[in-house]
């Protein structure tokens, strides 16, 4: 049974080292950009990073990017943001080709 | 789920049931005697029998990458906690509803390449043994090893 367990799941791609917000943090001053370290290379050109308000309105730039410098590193600009929750939505496709997706929560006050 | 229970988002509970059916009614194994010289026959019936268990398990990646980050420290970020109960019970030539099974309390850590996992053993009962085992298991995730070769398709 182990052994059933441990081949259904496919761990081979990136996931999440931390954040800016950190998921699921309350934060007192609005963040000027999220931020998300993976732990591996990303294909920039195929991944992407969002952030939606509570009525799933997109309020991020539009700008959300990968870092030449850091290739672990994806970030996507914001503007001056009301208190509320917010969700980041992220798409990693790593270099060899996985894509991984998920979505965390970060509030405001 | 509500946020007010968010923390059980990195629970998962699962199953699996299924029937075992032999392919022969009973093994029969011949011997010689060495002492009498004489040939004794042994009869094992192999009976029908029904395999099910279930598994409680609590992913902390998933907590801290996708609920909350609570901090936890390299190697606890990439572990699932875990519990197996897997069960069998006879249904016929003679053992009719005698059941056996384990309780699995253990741990799963997983990287890029590999994953390792790891689990004790613990009989529920006298039929199912007397002592307490270890299950170990490792994982090459083959196709990341080797990304030029086995992480490609055969055909494009």
């Amino acid at each position: 049974m182990l052994l059933c367990i441990l081949t259904e799941v496919v761990w081979g791609h990136v996931f999440p080292e931390h954040a800016e917000p950190e998921v699921g943090a309350t934060v007192t001053v609005a963040p000027t950009r999220v931020r998300i370290w993976f732990n591996g290379a990303l294909e920039p050109a195929f991944s992407t990073l969002h952030v939606q308000n509570s009525s799933g309105e997109q309020v991020d730039r539009g700008d959300g990017h990968g870092d030449p410098s850091d290739p672990t590193l994806l970030e996507v600009s914001l503007p001056p943001l009301p208190p509320g929750i917010y969700r980041v939505i992220w798409s990693a496709v790593a270099r060899d080709g996985h894509r991984t997706e998920g979505d965390y929560t970060f509030t405001i006050k | 789920m509500p946020e007010s229970l968010k923390y059980l988002r990195p629970l998962a509970i699962t199953g699996v049931i299924g029937p075992n059916f032999p392919t022969d009614t009973k093994t029969v194994t011949t011997k010689v005697d060495e002492v009498t010289g004489e040939i004794e026959r042994e009869v094992e019936f192999n009976a029908i029998a029904l395999s099910y268990g279930f598994s409680i398990q609590y992913d902390l990646q998933y907590l801290q990458s996708f609920v909350k980050d609570v901090g936890l420290p390299v190697p606890f970020n990439r572990m699932i906690v875990l519990v197996e109960f897997p069960f069998e019970t006879c249904l016929n030539r003679g053992c009719d509803g005698d059941t056996t099974g384990f309780v699995n309390p253990g741990l799963i850590w997983f990287g890029r390449y590999i994953q390792l996992g790891g689990e004790v053993q613990i009989p529920i009962n006298d039929r199912s043994g007397e002592n307490v085992g270890v299950l170990t298991i490792v994982h090459f995730f083959i196709d990341d090893l080797f990304p030029n070769s086995f992480g490609r398709p055969i055909f494009r």
